[in-house]
């Protein structure tokens, strides 16, 4: 071996140890064998199962599958009138029943006498539903209405006053008087 | 211990093959095994090889002619098997062969079954840079502690040839360490 070799090798066996630093798992070398043999044993074992099927079985399967089986015909249900009318008697019943004490129901709830309604509803029907004072309001203005006008500024004339004073019943005076 | 010529004749006999079989996996699974682990480095791919390895023996022992050791027939396959499998799988990784070398060794402080330490991980990425050549006749002088004579038959290459691998080899690793282990 060369000097400068030798001398390269002791540098590495002092460094490394000579030693790689690769480790198997435990027990890893007694196993060999065994898993050796099993793979050998598969790769001799034939790779077909050595089945056959006649030459163009799968084509035909669906063919001599479906003449073979039956399958149930569709048909239509047929129900009598006299069945289906049985059969909505508890219907028609249960609702006639319904239909009875809801109408009397309503009835009840309905009945509303006179003093039941509020000044205030007859107030609001008034004005705003039965009378049409549209044409009233054209002919008065909101000055008319004033206390003024209705009491103190009334004057009457003599001649009005004495024709008034005629159509009253005189009965209703001595009345008065008495 | 009985001779190789009488062993070589149980394992191609058919009647003593499988039990003869069963004797030479265990003499070599472990030498073959640390072979094949040095080149692919994952525990798991050296176990693969190693299967692959033997299978190969048992198919291919009827066909061995003897013009060369036992041993040297089962570590060329051995060498074989591993190569083309780190071959196949660098053409997979779209990886030239030194890239993936280089890949290999890469995670290595990761590697559940490396329990080398940081001088173990510079030594095994500097043997990983060589070329394969190389890295073989390293791993097989300075590990396996083969002779040369062995190491010519394995590889069919010259004694000459080797020894001037193997000092590229030391001389390369040796540059590589100084220059990566503070």
């Amino acid at each position: 071996m060369s000097k400068p070799l030798k001398h390269s090798i002791d540098y590495l066996r002092n460094k490394t140890q000579k030693e790689h630093g690769f480790s198997v798992p435990e027990n890893y070398f007694e196993s060999v064998e065994d898993v050796l043999f099993s793979k050998i044993v598969e790769q001799q074992l034939p790779k077909n199962d050595g089945f056959v099927v006649s030459e163009g079985y799968f084509d035909t399967l669906e063919t001599t599958l479906f003449s073979n089986i039956e399958f149930p015909k569709k048909e239509s249900k047929v129900i009598s009138l006299r069945k289906r009318m049985i059969r909505y008697i508890p219907t028609a019943a249960a609702a006639s029943v319904l239909l009875f004490f809801g109408l009397n129901y309503i009835e009840i709830t309905n009945r509303t006498s006179f003093n039941d309604i509020n000044f205030s509803d007859i107030e609001n029907w008034l004005d705003e539903d039965y009378l049409d004072l549209n044409t009233t309001n054209t002919i008065f203005v909101d000055s008319d209405f004033t206390e003024n006008n209705l009491f103190e500024e009334v004057v009457l004339s003599d001649e009005d006053l004495l024709e008034y004073l005629s159509t009253v019943d005189n009965s209703t005076l001595t009345e008065i008087e008495s | 211990m009985i001779d190789e010529v009488t062993f070589i004749e149980q394992l191609q006999g058919a009647q003593t093959k499988e039990q003869a079989f069963r004797k030479l996996v265990t003499i070599y699974k472990e030498r073959l095994y640390w072979h094949i682990r040095k080149i692919v480095i994952s525990h798991d791919d050296a176990d693969d090889v190693l299967q692959n390895t033997f299978i190969k023996i048992f198919k291919g022992i009827n066909n061995f002619k003897q013009e060369s050791k036992l041993f040297s027939w089962m570590y060329r396959i051995a060498t074989n098997e591993s190569i083309s499998f780190i071959n196949k799988r660098a053409r997979k990784s779209n990886l030239d062969i030194s890239d993936f070398q280089e890949k290999l060794t890469s995670n290595l402080e990761n590697d559940h079954w490396f329990t080398g330490d940081e001088i173990q991980i510079v030594l095994q990425k500097a043997i990983h840079t060589l070329p394969t050549k190389q890295k073989l006749v390293f791993n097989m002088k300075y590990f396996d502690k083969l002779k040369y004579k062995q190491i010519s038959e394995i590889l069919s290459t010259s004694e000459g040839a080797l020894k001037a691998s193997y000092f590229h080899a030391v001389k390369k690793i040796e540059s590589y360490i100084k220059n990566n282990n503070h």
